[in-house]
């Protein structure tokens, strides 16, 4: 390792630990101004240990199990609800959004077609939907799903049509010339053409997809990382927000890295950066 | 073969035929379920225009007002557009030094990615607790989240910049100061009002949601009062306002970035 590394190394680490330092700091300087600095503006140490603990406060009515094993059952309940809402709306979402996508570059009609509404629809806000669905579903498992679907749906369904128009047309046409029929160019060109882009989208999509996940838990869910989040927040228990944060921040960051690995092995015959 | 553009009169009527078989299919979906859910069109067209200006059905809930959802729609925009002002020359400013300076470039490279790291949304119970239902909190929301955009596109625009302009200014003898006010800040100005567009898109929703789940004014507050109320044509109508502003929004950027890129061949 040349020194020029080693220096980068040790400032990219003290960025961190300044990062972590100064939160401290400010609770510790909150802690002396506030009376309720512990619950608004918690120390490292408290986050880490009686946040965790407290969410034992989520166990079901009847259930009377204590302490970190509960907290960690709450913690692992309610991740398991927002992953499968998350998991099925982008899943979902993604395979329409690609059909409706592919239908739009194969055919002029069919763009011409849908071409105005989804010039409206790319550029509303979807996060403002979110009380249309809390409305039209009362709360119910099923329109958080259809909330997260319908997002990543027109994500996908504009990324796709694009990625598709960026195949250079001189491969579209080599196929066309050599006697391709268009459905037979279509499948053996525009449709592996646009996988690497389309595969960027999908990274995108898919850390949004947490967030719209959340914008739904927040208003209308009994249940999820949101909804713990929410009700924490309401109470002003700030540490019990952060685990959750930081704990949904991990899931993210996993599911990207998993999204990267794929890409990698699927995309070998991809040039790097294309 | 390759397929024929559509000439432009049958272009405007599939256009018209799109819009029509999507108005038809609300009619039809209206008339099967439950008008709470889901009023015909000719409902919300009812009162899109009204509301703007006269809204009873939120007269007497909590300081709404009855004035319609215009002075709401305004506050929200202002909190918009004063958070993304601050996000912006915020994270110009920092984004800057950490190109500038490769050290500062360092320090800062992990927190800001982990702060990316974090759902945007994720943050609306952040500004929750620390400053209430107030404007500051969402003016802040708005703001931290183009904050970390501008400054991740700043670093990377300076990054991708061809390293041939800055070296040509320098060997012209131009100072490092002004080689990045003369060269590098109008260099990396189409990429990053690309940028802004994505940016207060989303911001635009997201603060519709803080407003919804913690806000004592604005439309997304509004959104919030008329869901339980079961006002889906107003919501709806609501909703259509939001939508336009965006489209207002994106449409003068647009605006903008033509006029201020003039200059500058795609």
């Amino acid at each position: 390792m040349t020194t020029g590394r080693v220096s980068r190394l040790a400032w990219m680490l003290a960025g961190v630990v300044l990062f972590f330092a100064a939160w401290e700091l400010a609770a510790v300087y909150i802690d002396s101004v506030n009376p309720r600095a512990d619950r608004i503006f918690p120390h490292w140490s408290s986050i880490l240990t009686d946040s965790v603990r407290e969410l034992e406060a989520f166990v079901p009515f009847g259930d009377t199990a204590t302490g970190y094993g509960a907290a960690l059952d709450v913690l692992l309940e309610h991740s398991l609800v927002t992953m499968r809402r998350v998991f099925l709306g982008t899943f979902a979402g993604i395979a329409v959004g690609v059909l409706a996508g592919l239908a739009m570059a194969y055919s002029r009609v069919v763009f011409h077609l849908l071409n105005p509404i989804l010039n409206l629809v790319r550029t509303a806000p979807l996060l403002a939907l979110i009380p249309l669905f809390v409305l039209w579903f009362s709360g119910r498992e099923v329109g958080i799903v259809l909330f997260v679907a319908f997002a990543v749906f027109v994500m996908m369904f504009v990324a796709t049509y694009h990625a598709a128009q960026n195949v250079p047309r001189a491969q579209r046409w080599f196929a066309l010339t050599m006697g391709a029929k268009k459905l037979e160019m279509f499948r053996s060109v525009v449709v592996p053409g646009m996988i690497p882009e389309l595969f960027g989208q999908i990274r995108i999509v898919f850390a949004l997809a947490w967030s719209f996940a959340l914008g739904a838990e927040f208003t209308g869910a009994q249940k999820g990382l949101g909804f713990l989040m929410i009700q924490s927040e309401r109470f002003g228990f700030l540490g019990r927000v952060i685990v959750v944060v930081l704990l949904f921040t991990i899931y993210a960051v996993v599911v990207d890295t998993i999204l990267m690995a794929l890409r990698r092995r699927t995309l070998r015959w991809a040039p790097v950066d294309g | 073969m390759v397929e024929r553009e559509p000439s432009l009169i049958a272009r405007v009527a599939l256009g018209a035929l799109g819009i029509g078989l999507f108005v038809a299919a609300w009619f039809a979906v209206a008339a099967s379920v439950d008008p709470l859910r889901l009023p015909p069109p000719t409902d919300v067209a009812e009162v899109v225009f009204p509301i703007l200006f006269e809204s009873r059905p939120l007269a007497n809930q909590l300081g709404s007002g009855d004035g319609g959802i215009l002075p709401h729609l305004l506050a929200s925009l202002g909190r918009l557009l004063a958070g993304s002002a601050i996000g912006v020359a915020a994270g110009l400013a920092v984004g800057l030094l950490m190109s500038y300076s490769r050290r500062i470039g360092w320090l800062l490279d992990l927190p800001t990615r982990l702060l990316r790291a974090v759902p945007p949304l994720g943050v609306i119970p952040f500004v929750l607790v620390w400053f209430g239902t107030s404007s500051t909190a969402q003016i802040l929301l708005v703001a931290l989240f183009v904050f970390l955009l501008v400054v991740v596109n700043t670093t990377n625009a300076v990054q991708n910049l061809r390293p041939v302009y800055a070296r040509f200014a320098r060997t012209m003898g131009a100072s490092r100061l002004r080689t990045y006010r003369d060269v590098v800040l109008p260099g990396i100005l189409p990429s990053l009002v690309g940028g802004l567009r994505a940016a207060l898109a989303f911001a635009w929703g997201l603060l519709v949601v803080a407003e919804l789940v913690g806000g004592r004014y604005g439309i997304g507050r509004v959104l919030s009062l008329l869901v339980p109320l079961l006002r889906t044509p107003e919501l709806i109508a609501c909703i259509l306002w939001i939508v336009v502003v965006a489209v207002a929004l994106d449409a003068l950027l647009l605006a903008v970035q033509a006029r201020l890129l003039r200059w500058h061949h795609a």
